[in-house]
């Protein structure tokens, strides 16, 4: 776990605080969401992630509708955090590491494999700054790379219309926060830039480069949590100012062999954040392969999804729901999941047929799903979904939309 | 620009049709009077869309490729040819 590393660095040290600051912000508002307990299985209301379609074996918790034991274990959990706080007093660093691997491991399991809903894109920040904080060498260095890596990648989701165009904004009817509308092409466009080229001297040896790229950077979060509120600057914000602030030292890049497990961590994000790009079609359209990497204000989405449930008795339940939260992205993944909890001869279910128009960045609403029943449809996760159509498949256009709002 | 409402889906959207003929959907909780509108910088955006794309992504090849070959593949390269030079030296 290299805990000596913390011994003298007071850089680590404040930058180990501020993940538990991290989890503890995590933990708070996923104690009162119900998305993994027995209760979300009960009510039909979860989602599993792609990639662990059956992470309802492992539900075992339930919530406070019919139990303690989920909040029980958030209280545990609030426990070790709390001790890790006393042991920062007495600079047991070895200690408050042994402390946070089941904090960390819950905080990763429930990011990675046992929900889709709750956690954000943000939550894969604080997975990441756990395994440098926690188990690689050169913690130092790997912190300050994983921050950069993390700007860079980002801009892969973002050579898209929705920012080269600026049309995530421009199709928000209240535009970008502070500047005119006919400039966003130009903001978006920086912010591509500087995360792609510009994020990299905040390695400069160079004292005004460094300084003036760390303020971009530190009044870009400010400015986003106009829109984002607190949850993500207060990931980023506190780890970005503790490795590249006031404090900010050269790091020589390390090239031994203890090094190998944090350059492949590294290759492992810029590979993961590439993974839509090996599936056909528009991955902001179908969102297919889309949760292995970052992919924050990546279009603009308004959706409708209208489903037919035939009973084996006759009885046909015609539904619909709109989305309107540019947001909130039109996952077809999550919406087939919670309709086919449904399906089957043990809900009395024939079939249920199903239509999902989609929209983004102000494109016109595509209907890239019309199943006569999606009971017998599967979900593959590495590869395109032939139910999901994409631009290739020339879908139905429905109509333009509107404006919407972000949240 | 005028808009004409013609059909509304049960409590779901909207739809009207403008002027020119354009058909929106206009989901509950939005308005048509937030009907897009393009600005002349953005158009020029739309317009050489994928040549700018393209620019991107070259320059995110060649950023990472400077970068590697820079800060990783040199050093390792000169230290692997200093602790070979260092066998020889030693046999």
């Amino acid at each position: 776990m290299f805990w000596r590393e913390f011994a003298e660095n007071k850089i680590l040290q404040w930058a180990l605080g501020a993940q538990v600051l991290n989890y503890f912000y995590a933990f708070s508002v996923w104690v009162w969401t119900n998305n993994h307990t027995t209760e979300a299985v009960a009510n039909k209301q979860y989602v599993c992630p792609p990639h662990f379609q059956s992470c309802d074996a492992f539900y075992i918790f339930n919530s406070l509708e019919s139990g303690y034991s989920y909040t029980t274990l958030y209280m545990v959990l609030f426990g070790l955090l709390f001790w890790c706080a006393y042991l920062f007093s007495q600079k047991k660093w070895k200690t408050i590491l042994l402390v946070l691997i089941p904090v960390f491991l819950w905080h990763a399991a429930t990011t990675l494999f046992l929900v889709q809903r709750i956690m954000g894109n943000f939550d894969y920040y604080i997975v990441a700054f756990g395994i440098v904080l926690l188990f690689l060498p050169h913690k130092e260095f790997f912190l300050k790379l994983v921050l950069v890596t993390f700007y860079t990648i980002s801009t892969v989701a973002k050579i898209h219309p929705a920012w080269i165009e600026g049309s995530y904004f421009s199709m928000l009817r209240t535009g970008l926060p502070l500047f005119p509308e006919w400039s966003i092409p130009f903001w978006t466009n920086l912010v591509i830039f500087m995360e792609m080229v510009g994020a990299w001297f905040l390695f400069s040896k160079n004292k005004i480069l460094q300084r003036s790229v760390l303020i971009f950077f530190v009044a870009f979060h400010f400015y986003s949590g106009i829109l984002v509120a607190y949850r993500y600057p207060s990931i980023v914000l506190p780890m970005l100012f503790i490795v590249f602030g006031p404090w900010y030292r050269h790091t020589p890049i390390p090239l031994d062999r203890k090094s190998l497990a944090g350059w492949v961590f590294i290759l492992f994000l810029f590979v993961g954040q590439m993974t839509p790009k090996f599936v056909s079609g528009d991955d902001k359209l179908t969102l297919e392969a889309t949760k292995y990497g970052l992919s924050m204000f990546e279009s603009n989405h308004q959706c409708v999804s209208e489903y037919t449930i035939h009973f084996e008795n006759g009885v046909v339940d015609r539904r619909g729901e709109v989305n309107i939260m540019a947001n909130e992205r039109c996952r077809p993944y999550r919406y087939w999941f919670l309709l086919r909890q449904h399906c089957g001869p043990e809900n009395g279910v024939e079939k249920i047929s199903w239509t999902f128009d989609h929209s983004i960045n102000g494109d016109p609403f595509l209907r890239i799903v019309d199943e006569e029943n999606i009971c017998d449809l599967k979900y593959n996760v590495f590869e395109h979904n032939p139910w999901i159509k994409t631009h290739e498949d020339l879908p139905e256009v429905i109509g333009f939309p509107v404006r919407n709002r972000y949240h | 620009m005028e808009y004409s409402p013609t059909e509304s889906k049960n409590g779901l959207y909207d739809i009207y049709y403008s002027e020119t003929g354009e058909r929106f959907v206009v989901l509950e909780g939005l308005s048509i009077e937030d009907a897009p509108v393009e600005y002349p910088i953005q158009v020029f955006m739309q317009t050489h869309y994928e040549t700018i794309s393209f620019m991107y992504w070259i320059l995110y090849g060649a950023a990472l490729t400077f970068l590697v070959t820079k800060f990783l593949a040199v050093p390792l390269y000169q230290k692997w040819k200093q602790h070979k030079n260092g066998d020889v030296q030693h046999v």
